[in-house]
């Protein structure tokens, strides 16, 4: 029987991509001179998996290039080499050619030969002149002796660490009936290593009450740090959705075990096979369910592990999770959008209905209201992601940039954990680059002039992401010498963007580096300065309904802050009613609502009608004037204002009435309709009617172009 | 405890399944006090597993699990052997085992079970 291994390509190319940034990640934080073993392991297990994979599809090329890397890796990792500048170029030159060369296969492209026969030799050169050298060395830089884990086949895994894994494997009921067997699956975990095993039998009923379908035992299982991680995951990979496992690094307490572990000894004969005529009874070890990690003592104490292994690992390292296809988040969204209006429309309902059992229909219909708002919330939470995906990548521009261009950059990354939906993560890469780009560029010094500034020699350009309200913000800011408000003033008068003698403050100056066409480096960099940049940042923010800021200051730096909204779908909005139409005003634009007195209203030249607010003069805007809709009511004091905030500043939406707050999932008109300033999209109500959703801040703008007409 | 095992020759798998239809899986028409395990205990005869030590369940006796022909066991046999071992022992009852070594103590080990059964390797 063949099996058709192009099914799995996807799935191959798609892990070796990850495993790829695993070790690009973990490259740029290998430290030099001193480099930290479980880096260096994890490197290895990149190179390692990849290698296995791509022979096993029959992808020579790529079989054999990273034969060679994982062979300078076992260099390094032995200690046989150390870790220098030039070997981790070499490393990062590699992850880059994988990758190409992956790429290539994927997409049915010829490899690049030449490029990657010229790194291989180098790969080759760099292990070849090692192994002359210093075979002394090499032994003296050994780690200590460790137990090998049993089976030849795992001989080439990384070097024991003081560490050890920890398995929590909590089989669901239903893990037997799915064909899963655990003796099956913890006898592949015995013969990658030593297996400690403790059972946790406390769900296990009495045997009258036991299903025999199902599986009521749970398992902690200890296996040593030198199996690769991968090893172990692809014996649970079967069992992934009908268990729940936790794998995670510990110290050992001493070294691993000398003596076998009982379960061990046993598991080569299985209990599938034929009968062994031998019980392995030979096999000492801790009787019953030993404490797992329990060592014997007088075993060598076990070299401390360096506390930051673990967060390393856990960074890098993936929890236990599953790949979902986007397009069935996407459906589930869609459904819950359409459940959405469905309960809009049951609440709608249960709101007229009198009778015996309305109240009980009301509770009912406000538990789904609940529950709704969960699901809704969960489901967001699917398609959200950590920003440190695209975060990840600046570590490696920054790094090569700097190089370059011949300056100390370092990189600080913070709130990398802060979460926003895959769709708007996914667009806020390349503006997020631009900015990088030109911090690096443009705005961070090269040493000689910081130093005479009296400033660090590294300049430090900083990511930072933060939840604000519904919104999330991402900062890029540099410590470098600021906007050139003088240069950019020239050059903008220079290109007729402004009038000569056109005087304008420090926010308008910095807009105009948002303006096309625009960029002050004296040079043209294929980094920066080719003027396309900011103003494709701007127009990329504006498009996920977010906004851009600037503030610098001149020999301190510059901060952009990008504010955007959690999510594009779903919004919380008050429905307001205007004559017979029905307006969804989102809630995060709404500072109050209130009701106009006569007395309080003024009307300027210039600016039409406007109220006075906490000291301030609003602008009114009646909104069945700009809809040209027929209203109850034009007397202000007969029907409500409500105050909305956009793009910093206020206006007051003249309403009939407040209808009510709910979710409104988003459809998007400008496929149909293009784009109508003022309006960012439709929702479909309870009752089965459309209404539009007001877009605050495009409404202020007609408002202002409407007054100044 | 090597001579008390059971020299009953190793049933071909085929026959075993064929006995499996024929008979449940505790084999035919166990002693009082006795239950021989048939050649393959899996999920498939899991049900007529725990029936056969339901009914062995309040034996005030010493049961004597007979593990001799025993080729092939999985862990939703393994849990209701351990679930009717340690219900036992809560009840006051003892159960032993007979022919375990060769299949059904690898198997309980490697789940981490065999203190729980209380296999005779269990007593060094």
């Amino acid at each position: 029987m063949t099996v058709d291994l192009t099914q799995f390509h996807d799935a191959f190319f798609e892990e070796s991509f990850e495993a790829l940034d695993t070790m690009e990640a973990a490259l740029l934080k290998l430290d030099i001179g001193a480099p930290d073993s479980e880096l260096i392991n994890t490197i290895f297990r990149v190179a390692h998996s990849i290698k296995g994979g791509s022979a096993t599809f029959g992808f020579s090329d790529i079989a054999s290039f990273t034969h060679s890397l994982e062979t300078l890796l076992d260099e390094l990792r032995s200690g046989g080499m150390p870790v220098t500048v030039e070997s981790s170029d070499l490393l990062l030159k590699s992850v880059d050619t994988m990758r190409a060369m992956l790429r290539a296969v994927q997409s049915k492209q010829p490899i690049d030969a030449q490029r990657v026969s010229d790194l291989q030799f180098d790969l080759e050169v760099a292990i070849a002149r090692r192994s002359k050298t210093a075979p002394a060395e090499t032994a003296r830089a050994q780690p200590p002796a460790l137990p090998v884990p049993p089976g030849e086949a795992h001989g080439d895994e990384p070097p024991a660490a003081a560490e050890r894994w920890r398995m929590r494997f909590r089989p669901f009921r239903e893990l037997l009936v799915r064909g899963n067997d655990p003796v099956r699956m913890l006898r592949e975990l015995a013969e990658l290593g030593e297996l400690a095993v403790r059972i946790d039998t406390q769900a296990l009923p009495s045997l009258v009450d036991i299903n025999p379908q199902d599986c009521h035992l749970s398992w902690t299982l200890e296996l040593p740090g030198t199996v690769a991680e991968e090893a172990i995951r692809q014996v649970f990979e079967w069992a992934e959705g009908d268990c729940e496992l936790a794998i995670e690094r510990v110290p050992s307490p001493a070294p691993a075990a000398h003596e076998a572990v009982p379960e061990t000894a046993g598991a080569q004969d299985g209990a599938g096979g034929p009968a062994s005529p031998a019980p392995p009874e030979a096999a000492p070890g801790p009787a019953g369910p030993a404490p797992v990690g329990a060592a014997p003592a007088g075993a060598a104490p076990a070299p401390a592990a360096q506390p930051r292994t673990e967060a390393t690992v856990s960074a890098l390292g993936d929890s236990g999770s599953i790949r979902v296809s986007v397009e069935k988040i996407d459906e589930l969204m869609n459904t819950v959008g359409e459940l959405v209006i469905t309960q809009a429309m049951l609440s709608q309902l249960g709101a007229q209905i009198e009778g015996a059992l309305a109240e009980r229909l009301r509770a009912g219909l406000a538990q789904l209201d609940r529950n709704m708002r969960e699901l809704q919330e969960s489901v967001m939470r699917v398609r959200m992601l950590p920003i440190s995906f695209v975060f990840s990548r600046f570590p490696r521009m920054v790094r090569d940039l700097a190089h370059r261009l011949g300056k100390q950059i370092e990189l600080k990354l913070t709130g990398e954990q802060t979460e926003l939906d895959k769709t708007v993560l996914e667009k806020i890469g390349d503006p997020l680059v631009h900015l990088v780009r030109n911090c690096i560029d443009h705005g961070i010094e090269s040493p000689e002039v910081r130093i005479a500034a009296g400033k660090p020699a590294a300049g430090t350009v900083h990511l930072d992401a933060s939840h604000r309200g519904g919104n999330i913000s991402v900062e890029v800011s540099d410590d470098g010498g600021g906007l050139d408000k003088a240069r950019i003033l020239a050059k903008a008068r220079s290109r007729g963007l402004i009038g000569a003698t056109e005087t304008l403050c420090d926010s308008e100056i910095h807009q105009l580096i948002f303006l096309p066409g625009f960029s002050t480096a004296e040079k043209t960099t294929d980094l920066s300065g080719r003027g396309v940049g900011m103003d494709v940042v701007r127009r990329n923010v504006k498009e996920l309904g977010g906004k851009i800021e600037l503030v610098s200051e001149p020999g301190r730096g510059s901060r952009f802050t990008i504010t955007l909204p959690l999510t594009l779908a779903i919004v919380d909005g008050q429905s307001v009613a205007v004559g017979s139409e029905t307006y969804i005003v989102p809630l995060i634009s709404i500072v109050e609502s209130m009701q106009l007195k006569p007395a309080g209203v003024n009307r300027l030249s210039g600016q039409g009608e406007v109220f006075s607010f906490r000291g301030d003069y609003l602008p009114i805007l009646r909104l069945h004037e700009l809809f040209g809709v027929e209203p109850h009511t034009r007397a202000l004091d007969e029907g409500l204002v409500v105050v909305a905030e956009g793009a910093g500043r206020r206006v007051g939406l003249f309403v009939d009435d407040l209808l009510g707050q709910q979710q409104v999932v988003i459809k998007s008109l400008e496929a149909n309709c293009g784009h109508i300033e003022g309006i960012s999209g439709a929702t479909i109500l309870g009752d089965g009617s459309v209404a539009l959703i007001l877009d605050v801040p495009g409404l202020i703008r007609v408002a202002s172009v409407r007054a100044a007409a | 405890m090597k001579s008390r095992t059971r020299s009953t020759p190793v049933r071909k798998s085929g026959r075993g399944r064929a006995a499996r239809a024929a008979s449940p899986p505790a084999g035919p028409a166990p002693k009082s006090g006795e239950l021989a395990l048939s050649a393959e205990c899996t999920l498939a005869e899991a049900e007529l597993l725990k029936a056969a030590l339901a009914a062995l369940l309040d034996e005030p006796q010493a049961v004597t699990l007979d593990a001799g022909s025993l080729q092939r066991i999985d862990t939703a046999a393994l849990q209701l052997l351990a679930a009717f071992v340690r219900d036992r022992r809560l009840l006051g009852h003892d159960t032993r085992w007979r022919g375990a070594e060769p299949t059904l103590e690898p198997a309980a080990r490697l789940l981490g079970m065999d203190g729980m059964l209380e296999l005779p390797g269990e007593s060094r």
